[in-house]
């Protein structure tokens, strides 16, 4: 896998907190798949509520928290109260930023079995992170749902 | 009251400070880009002319080397600015992307030429310049199709030459 520094350097100014945490990048750069889709576990499929992309059958294209919500319980999901790890249990977080005055999502991060997270940035590269935290703010603003599905053996 | 305004306080100085830093890299990764095409320029002129260099009006010719140069830079910008976005509806709605949408049919070649290379977001731009749709619903989202549904469409209709 070959990671530009370019890239780096623009993850890390994109998200400053990432380096004082902790990450680790953790596939090359892709456009096809983004955050929404590999938060599902998919990584040959771009996910949003928008003609050229997928969406699942049935569920509103609307960029609200409810369609992605429902989006995620067509794979099994479930709504849970905190972002904590819970043995047997992989959880998604989803964050929503303010735009024009409406509560927009814009990024999803899956829990791994070690605890961490891992996100797929926009068009660039897989990470892993420590923190959830460490990519709020400007450009995907905070997690505000999580959800949460059993583990299949 | 007071440690939520603070904390609002708080986050909005973050956010500045986080797009000071982030246009001070930008500024520095284009001087260095410019530094690079100012030295590429000419042999890049060079080829756009030798692959134009069917017998045409000198004119048409360097219509087509400034909507080519037109359409790198807000490639360029669109691609600079929306790197980390998952959202489709974002991508495609930035203003660099509605300025080549809005070059019309002569971005065709440059756009089909890109998807050549690589899959990418163009295809709301395809489709709002030319009112066509080859994607067909079960290849939304899968990039790698989409973009050949797309080339497909522009050897078809004589935008791309085998």
């Amino acid at each position: 896998m070959s990671v530009k520094n370019d890239d780096i350097s623009l993850i890390t100014q994109s998200f400053p907190s990432l380096e004082s945490s902790g990450y680790e990048v953790t596939s090359a750069a892709t456009k096809e798949y983004n955050c929404i889709a590999w938060a599902a576990g998919e990584d040959d499929i771009w996910w949003w509520p928008h003609h050229d992309s997928y969406w699942p059958t049935g569920i509103p294209k609307e960029e609200k928290i409810e369609s992605f919500i429902e989006a995620y319980q067509t794979i099994g999901y479930e709504i849970c109260k905190t972002s904590n790890f819970a043995q047997g249990y992989e959880k998604i977080a989803i964050y929503t930023k303010i735009i024009d005055g409406k509560s927009i999502p814009t990024h999803a991060a899956r829990q791994l079995p070690n605890g961490k997270w891992t996100s797929k940035l926009g068009t660039k590269e897989d990470i892993e992170h420590n923190d959830l935290n460490a990519i709020s703010g400007f450009w995907y603003g905070y997690h505000v749902r999580y959800m949460k599905r059993a583990i299949s053996m | 009251m007071q440690s939520v305004l603070s904390r609002d306080l708080k986050e909005s100085l973050d956010t500045r400070k986080q797009v000071e830093i982030f246009s001070d890299f930008f500024r520095k990764t284009r001087k260095q880009t410019s530094q690079v095409s100012q030295k590429q320029s000419s042999s890049y002129k060079d080829s756009l002319i030798r692959i134009t260099s069917t017998p045409v009006k000198d004119e048409s010719r360097k219509t087509r080397i400034n909507s080519r140069q037109k359409f790198d830079a807000f490639s360029r910008q669109w691609h600079e600015e929306t790197f980390v976005l998952s959202s489709t509806t974002e991508i495609c709605s930035h203003n660099a992307y509605l300025e080549i949408i809005n070059m019309g049919d002569e971005v065709l070649p440059f756009i089909l030429e890109d998807l050549k290379k690589s899959p990418d977001h163009w295809f709301s731009a395809l489709r709002s310049i030319t009112g066509s749709g080859p994607v067909l619903p079960e290849q939304r989202g899968r990039m790698k199709q989409m973009a050949k549904a797309w080339i497909d469409w522009g050897f078809e209709n004589g935008y791309l030459n085998h």
